[in-house]
């Protein structure tokens, strides 16, 4: 199985240059953890949930050994941040590197990528074209529901 | 060329290539330097090529360079960092911030003063990067629930921990140095240089309040924010805080009493940190015990560890080819052997060197010089002071030296480092001219101090 046969190809993408708390609008029914962001259907970045939490946060939060720190009352920094983080435009917060694979991909490479610890935040692998045009996007569930989903467990 | 620079011990003979070995190892041993100045390559890679260059051009066998190796530093620094990398998760560095941030009451001023002084106190028993990197995040998290600027509590931090680092043999590289390559015990450090420090830090408070705490105001929002922390929270591990507790006790018991036992530092540290792992690892299974012990040994710094070895090896290859020798002579000669003038001497150009290079490498050149200049202070004679005044002098100016600029001391940079991430950059202009000030100050103080209790 190849990458072209499990990918979704009816995904929302954003454009770069709206303010992300209009952009972040229309995910708030469909619960996407990430969508694409396309300009000239290329694509260009992925906004992804988990990664405006961690935009929101202090980094030195993140970096820093500082134990569990439900020790300390509530900072309302994080809601600050959060509305400064809304006025930028998608282009700003978005994250430039994800993971790309060619519609030719074999699945299990595709299965692998999607695993690697260092892009863990990210949801989906992106399948591009040689123009870098976004042909569709593959998350766990895509290869799951395409795999397992097939299975004849009753034989 | 022999007589001029006091024979190379006959070594010549061996040597690769024709090269002369005092020029070879004078030649090697500047270049290194000078690569890790320009800190473009990791400094322990450095000081490795270095060592092995001097070795494989034949200047120094790799029996001398081995012995050159002071395994007294090597193995207090290790067992050191093994003991601080499983304290530190007990999360009582995170429980002290916040305590003393309570102590304050909330308030601005107040916070930097006890944090600093909470910084002081650890940096003298542990190294001064382990306690930034611990403390400086929770200065960060507390003065944004004040809703502050951190720049002047992050300014001080730096400062308090190379002040409390020089207090102690333990605190700092250059007194590690000077204490396991002397005769000089953990409590010569203790009785000679830590009265001048609370002195010192005291002296560095004053142009910080009157530049920045008169002006430090926090909302009464945010000081109640800071009194809502639950500092018991911060301690994650009660069970291994009181294991590491009871050996950071017998260490340091270990340390006031080592000479009298005739022990050497490094085996009280290595002795306290195979302990720990014990108590660290105890009753548990087999893989779980060699998975913790795999983790805290990786804890180790290996960088500054080798970044030694190296350094060693290479301050070994000069001395063995007599340059330290010729170099002690000359300062001699400048000095006439005047023992006040060449204490003081070495103070401030200890000072100066360590505000703009990396400490290390640069005690590690000067304690062999200064020991073979002994000889000629004892003739021209010590004018009524202890012999030992000249290592209180370059220990309190290379600690101290260390605040001079941003890149004085690693400490100063990984503030740097967090205060940057935090959105309040460190820059070096800025930083050098509230620093440089305050390290003359501070060494002014040491000054009055050596000068006025040892002559």
């Amino acid at each position: 199985m190849l990458a072209r046969d499990v990918m979704t190809t009816d995904f929302h993408s954003l454009k770069p240059d709206i303010p992300l708390h209009k952009a972040l609008e229309p995910l708030w029914q469909i619960h996407h953890f990430e969508a694409p962001v396309v300009e000239d259907g290329r694509l260009v970045g992925m906004v992804n949930i988990r990664n405006l939490v961690r935009q929101s946060l202090p980094r030195y939060l993140l970096e820093a050994e500082m134990g569990d720190v439900s020790y300390a009352p509530d900072l309302h920094q994080v809601t600050d941040r959060m509305r400064a983080m809304g006025r930028k435009t998608v282009r700003e917060v978005m994250v430039t590197h994800y993971r790309k694979v060619s519609a030719d991909t074999a699945l299990f490479a595709v299965a692998a990528l999607l695993m690697k610890e260092d892009t863990k935040e990210a949801h989906n692998v992106a399948v591009v074209d040689d123009n870098g045009r976004l042909e569709g996007l593959i998350s766990e569930w895509d290869i799951l529901r395409h795999v397992f989903g097939q299975l004849d467990f009753d034989g | 060329m022999e007589a001029a620079h006091g024979g190379s011990h006959g070594a010549s003979a061996e040597v690769l290539f024709g090269l002369d070995p005092f020029w070879a190892a004078t030649t090697l041993f500047i270049l290194t330097y000078v690569v890790i100045m320009t800190e473009r390559v990791n400094r322990a890679i450095v000081a490795l090529i270095g060592a092995g260059l001097v070795i494989t051009l034949g200047v120094l066998p790799q029996e001398k360079a081995v012995e050159g190796v002071d395994f007294n530093t090597i193995g207090l620094l290790t067992g050191m960092m093994v003991i601080v990398s499983i304290s530190r998760q007990s999360g009582v560095f995170q429980y002290l911030a916040i305590k003393s941030a309570k102590w304050a009451r909330g308030r601005p001023w107040g916070i930097l003063v006890m944090l600093s002084l909470v910084t002081a106190l650890l940096s003298a028993l542990l190294d001064n990067v382990t306690t930034v990197l611990l403390i400086v995040p929770v200065a960060l998290l507390i003065a944004d629930e004040l809703e502050i600027n951190p720049y002047p509590i992050l300014l001080s931090l730096v400062m308090a921990s190379n002040v409390g680092g020089t207090a102690t043999l333990i605190g700092d590289p250059p007194n590690i140095m000077i204490g396991t390559q002397t005769s000089l015990s953990f409590n010569d450090f203790l009785l000679n240089l830590a009265p001048v420090i609370p002195l010192i830090f005291l002296a560095t408070l004053v142009p910080l309040y009157l530049i920045y705490g008169r002006y430090m105001g926090a909302t009464k929002e945010g000081m109640e924010r800071i009194m809502a922390f639950r500092e018991r929270d911060a301690i994650s591990d009660s069970g291994l805080l009181k294991k590491a507790l009871a050996v950071v006790g017998l260490v340091i018991a270990g340390f006031v009493g080592h000479s009298q036992m005739g022990l050497e530092p490094a085996t009280v540290a290595m002795s306290g940190a195979a302990l720990l792992l014990l108590l660290y690892t105890m009753g548990l299974g087999p893989d779980e015990a060699s998975e913790r012990v795999h983790g805290v040994f990786a804890e180790v710094e290996w960088v500054t560890i080798f970044f030694f070895v190296g350094l060693f090896m290479l301050v070994a290859s000069v001395e063995h080819v007599g340059l330290l020798d010729y170099l002690a002579r000359e300062v001699m000669n400048a000095t006439g052997g005047n023992f006040f003038h060449t204490s003081m001497a070495i103070m401030w150009v200890s000072a100066l060197a360590s505000a703009v290079v990396d400490n290390i490498p640069f005690v590690a050149t000067m304690i062999p010089m200064i020991k073979s200049m002994m000889p000629t202070f004892h003739e021209v004679g010590l004018q009524g002071a202890d012999i030992t005044a000249v290592w209180w002098a370059l220990a309190l100016g290379a600690c101290l030296g260390g605040n001079g600029s941003l890149i004085g001391a690693s400490a100063n940079l990984i503030t740097a480092g967090f205060a940057e991430r935090a959105g309040y950059p460190i820059r070096f202009v800025p930083f050098l001219l509230m620093a440089f000030p305050l390290m003359l100050l501070q060494v002014g103080i040491a000054t009055i101090y050596v000068w006025y209790r040892y002559f």
